[in-house]
């Protein structure tokens, strides 16, 4: 499901922060996106917790009307099959901007953020924030 | 081949005349024969359902339903049952990861060697057996609990954990690369879900194809045995005679710690086999012996022993010596064989003394399993 963060138009820095919990390893990246094709890879995780640390995108006049897509890969190979789907129930995942005109926000992942592929031994989730 | 190995050993279990005892009293109120035992789960093994009085405990999954059958008790319809949950698995952990999952911090690959402890599992047993003293029926409900309080890990075993998990993160990092480049428009997932979610489903159709035979053994790794090992449990049984709800009586309270100590070794083919040595430490207070005229009586029992054993592939073999101190010393010396079918079936045989000086054969072939779900509340569905 799509979100929208007001960025205003102050000259401040939008911070993002991306929280992830799940027993599977995880791999989030996270896009700055233009209509047209125009896209710039953010960050990348570092670790397998999948977590991306406080980043900034830009200030708030440089991110307006932009779309920032944010898309974490879980890979529960890490655990019997029988899991999967009970561990896919338990994934934690929180987005944290900051620093624009909407101030301090915390989105959830929701349910149709969620791609199961292989018996769900890869779960993808991919969330959209439209930056007004 | 397995399932012929299987059925000729429930068989031969059904025939075989044996007189396995409680392993808490020399009063015969437990295991007849054939039971088909289960997991080691302590609302079970308080109430000796098992051949085994030192267990080492399995990884501990969200729920895991388990039946105990007796074939001759009941015409082969289960009539023992058990469950065991582990609250943990019910809620979500901001902080969890796959390599704390492991029992490794993920910031300095350093063991969290007490990681486990939050992870403490309960369980709930239902089980029905003959008192051989009165020759009554026994309906007895127990609940227990067990943790792992320390798990310590081969050095080998964490890197190769952590190499494991970073060859998963680059084989993650490459597919996030191949993902993004096949969805070629960046602003999709904001303008046109549905679209979107049509060319990931497209592009894990194509992955599918392109990773045919690169499966990765992160699970084979993790499974291996922990080097040491320290667990604790506790139970609490109440029973019932012949169906009566007023004649009910406090059964059995124990606590028990074990230890467990994984020597792995390679043998000329490559396999790894292991050498395994426990022991264990038990307190026990007997409320289920019958005295005859004055009805049941209690009893306290502490109990210390160990067990030695090998692993050969799917095969164990092992041996066990719990010495008794209570009103009168006792020991059980036992031997066990068991064999892994799958990953959740084996058989087990068991032959030895139990506790007590009469009636004190331990003689059991039975088979074991356990049912897994998952705490469905969302429903992942395969597009």
């Amino acid at each position: 499901m799509k979100r929208i963060y007001e960025t205003g138009t102050e000259a401040a820095d939008i911070k993002l922060n991306v929280d992830i919990g799940t027993a599977g390893t995880a791999f989030t990246s996270a896009y700055l996106a233009r209509s047209g094709g125009q896209s710039s890879l953010i960050a990348q995780s570092k670790t397998v917790s999948g977590d991306i640390g406080e980043t900034s995108i830009g200030d708030a006049q440089g991110v307006k009307s932009s779309y920032l897509v944010i898309r974490t890969t879980i890979d529960f190979s890490n655990m019997d099959q029988t899991e999967w789907q009970k561990q896919a129930d338990l994934i934690f995942a929180r987005y944290q901007i900051e620093g624009g005109y909407s101030g301090k926000q915390l989105y959830n992942h929701d349910l149709d953020d969620l791609n199961v592929a292989y018996g769900g031994k890869i779960v993808t989730i991919t969330k959209a924030i439209e930056m007004k | 081949m397995k399932h012929i190995v299987c059925i000729l050993l429930i068989l031969s279990g059904i025939v075989m005349n044996a007189s396995g005892q409680s392993s808490f009293s020399d009063v015969k109120d437990s295991l007849t024969l054939t039971n088909l035992e289960m997991p080691a789960s302590p609302a079970f093994i308080l109430l000796d359902q098992g051949p085994s009085t030192i267990e080492r405990p399995s990884t501990g999954k969200a729920f895991v339903y388990s039946i105990v059958n007796t074939f001759q008790a009941n015409k082969g319809i289960p009539q023992n049952y058990a469950v065991e949950a582990t609250p943990f698995w019910f809620f979500r952990h901001k902080d969890m990861n796959a390599l704390k999952y492991a029992g490794i911090r993920v910031d300095n690959h350093k063991q969290l060697v007490f990681g486990n402890i939050t992870r403490a599992s309960f369980s709930m047993a239902l089980i029905n057996t003959t008192d051989t003293v009165t020759q009554q029926s026994l309906n007895s409900i127990s609940a227990g609990f067990r943790v792992n309080i320390l798990t310590i890990r081969r050095k080998a075993d964490v890197l190769s954990i952590v190499n494991a998990e970073d060859s998963l993160l680059s084989f993650l990092k490459n597919r996030e690369k191949r993902l993004d480049d096949f969805i070629h428009d960046p602003t999709l997932p904001a303008t046109d879900r549905d679209l979107y979610n049509k060319k990931v489903d497209e592009f894990n159709k194509l992955d599918e194809k392109y990773l045919k035979g690169k499966e990765n053994n992160v699970t084979g790794i993790l499974a291996a045995i922990p080097l040491f090992t320290v667990d604790a449990a506790a139970g609490y049984s109440h029973f019932f005679v012949e169906n009566n709800f007023s004649d009910d009586h406090p059964g059995r309270i124990g606590a028990w710690l074990s230890m467990n100590l994984s020597l792995p070794f390679i043998d000329k083919k490559g396999f790894q086999n292991s050498v395994n040595i426990s022991a264990i430490g038990r307190y026990l207070s007997d409320g289920m012996i019958h005295s005859g005229s004055t009805g049941y009586t209690r009893e306290d029992f502490f109990d210390m022993g160990g067990k030695a054993g090998f692993e050969f592939k799917k095969l164990s073999l092992a041996y066990e010596y719990v010495y008794r101190i209570g009103d009168t010393d006792s020991y059980r010396s036992n031997g066990l064989i068991k064999y892994r079918i799958s990953d959740d079936v084996y058989i087990t045989g068991a032959f030895g003394k139990n506790f007590g000086k009469s009636n004190n054969l331990i003689s059991l072939l039975g088979i074991s399993w356990g049912i897994k779900t998952g705490n469905e509340n969302v429903k992942v569905k395969e597009k």
